[in-house]
């Protein structure tokens, strides 16, 4: 094993990751990310990416641009659940991780839009994982909001939310399954 | 198959796991616990700038249970001090520790801390690696390691482990004018000795204040300013306006060569100052003192 098995891991688990991540527009400035959480059709994002806007632009990594709903938000977890009519089934679901608890050390990845670069890549390790928010040493950057934090196995573990005291915060997984049985 | 990526991962967290059960959470200051090291059975090791009450102080282990400890004492040179909790009934056995030749630049280390119930974790990289050197305040660190890491609460005094799980040195933010930096274990092993027997470091004391003089074209000297009667400088007989040219033979023109001179190792012994008083030149033997904790505290 080589380095360069590492840095083809990395990128194979970025591409698994890019085919469940959208982009987000509401209006031409507005951008974030979102997760493609289950079916084709049911995408989870920050609430402070769709503000009070009842629908948005869904734009697909193979290229194809929806129109979203808003269904829900959540200000108070920063979730926004966001139903697009038109998309496929070959429209893949994240996959998630399962419960087994998040280490202090373990390696996660973001991925994200940030100033407008599609589908960009952080990496670093959970920094302390808590029941509100799994706090993940990596730099993050204004596009990376609503789209995921993922295991070394490229499992999604969270949403990104905010950037606080140089920690990448995001939404556990648990609760944004919270979320979408309220 | 699993990737290597996973393999890293796993890795790092089972060695996050395996040390954090040393790390403890050290309640000495106000509003967020810095981080502490338990280094030795009832001994944990932190950053001395983070203690900042020496009375009423308790740490939380990693199973959460609190203890009372009890500062042994401070060394603002290395910025380390260590801390004495009763012996727990199950001692964590002896740190594994790297040897100073295994830190190197570009190795991948983990931060480590417990500001908190919780363990905390950064990853970052090892990026420079330097030769002996002596802190602002006056300490010998064996090697100076920098790095490059994000700093967050409970960074300093924590350790800094790399991905086989083995501790490398004590984490500080204070010693580099605020980047990251690691106080390597043999450092921190040669000053919790020197803690644990005498409640501080020895340092050489002479009891002079000293000004670089020049004494021709050629040559500079130390004059005299100001003299501890009581001090060793004093007792032996070092007058004010005497230029110290030399100590046991080896010339110094500045007062960090005396510094250099007055090591822990000298605490006690003979020195014999070369000097020039009222034009001619002269030697007085005096007995290197400890330096007193009044000067200690100043220093800090």
């Amino acid at each position: 094993m080589s380095t360069a098995d590492l840095a083809s891991d990395v990128s194979r688990a970025a591409d698994a990751l890019r085919r469940v991540t959208v982009e987000i527009r509401t209006n031409r400035r507005g951008l974030g990310a979102g997760v493609v959480w289950r079916e084709p059709r049911a995408i989870v994002t920050n609430a402070h990416v769709v503000g009070t806007h009842q629908t948005c632009a869904v734009h697909f990594a193979d290229g194809r641009t929806e129109e979203g709903r808003v269904v829900r938000t959540n200000e108070n977890r920063d979730l926004a659940l966001i139903e697009v009519a038109g998309a496929g089934d070959d429209v893949e679901a994240a996959v998630r991780r399962d419960t087994t608890p998040l280490r202090a050390g373990e390696v996660v990845l973001a991925l994200g839009h940030p100033f407008g670069m599609s589908g960009a890549l952080a990496i670093g390790v959970v920094h302390a994982s808590g029941e509100r928010w799994i706090q993940a040493d990596l730099r993050l950057a204004p596009g990376f909001s609503g789209g995921p934090l993922a295991d070394a196995a490229g499992r999604v573990v969270g949403i990104n939310a905010m950037v606080a005291h140089g920690l990448g915060l995001a939404v556990p997984a648990a609760a944004v399954e919270e979320f979408l049985r309220a | 198959m699993v990737s290597m990526l996973q393999t890293l991962s796993d890795n790092l967290a089972t060695a996050a796991e395996r040390v954090g059960r040393r790390v403890v959470a050290i309640r000495a200051r106000r509003r967020i616990p810095s981080s502490g090291i338990l280094w030795r059975d009832g001994v944990v090791v932190t950053a001395q700038h983070t203690i900042q009450r020496e009375e009423d102080i308790v740490i939380t282990l990693s199973d959460g249970t609190d203890a009372p400890a009890t500062l042994v004492g401070r060394d603002p040179g290395t910025d380390l001090a260590a801390l004495r909790l009763a012996p727990t009934n199950a001692p964590p056995g002896p740190l594994d520790v790297a040897p100073l030749e295994a830190i190197r630049a570009g190795s991948l280390v983990l931060a480590l801390g417990r500001p908190g119930a919780e363990l905390t974790a950064a990853l970052g990289l090892v990026s420079a690696v330097g030769e002996p050197w002596r802190t602002w305040h006056g300490g010998r660190i064996d090697r100076l390691i920098r790095l490059d890491i994000g700093i967050y609460d409970g960074f300093s005094g924590g350790p800094l482990v790399d991905a086989e799980g083995r501790v490398l040195g004590v984490n500080t933010s204070t010693l580099l004018r605020g980047a990251p930096t690691a106080i390597p274990a043999a450092t921190v092993e040669r000053v919790l000795g020197q803690l644990l027997e005498h409640g501080h470091v020895p340092t050489g004391y002479l009891g002079v204040g000293m000004q670089t003089v020049a004494l021709s074209e050629q040559s500079t000297g130390l004059m005299v300013m100001s003299v501890d009667p009581a001090g060793p400088a004093g007792r032996g007989g070092v007058l004010l306006g005497d230029v110290i040219t030399a100590i046991d033979d080896k010339a110094v023109s500045d007062p960090a060569d005396v510094l250099a001179h007055l090591d822990a190792g000298q605490v006690g012994k003979p020195a014999r100052l070369g000097l020039v008083r009222a034009g001619q030149s002269t030697s007085v033997t005096v007995t290197v003192g400890d330096r007193p904790i009044a000067e200690r505290r100043r220093r800090r």
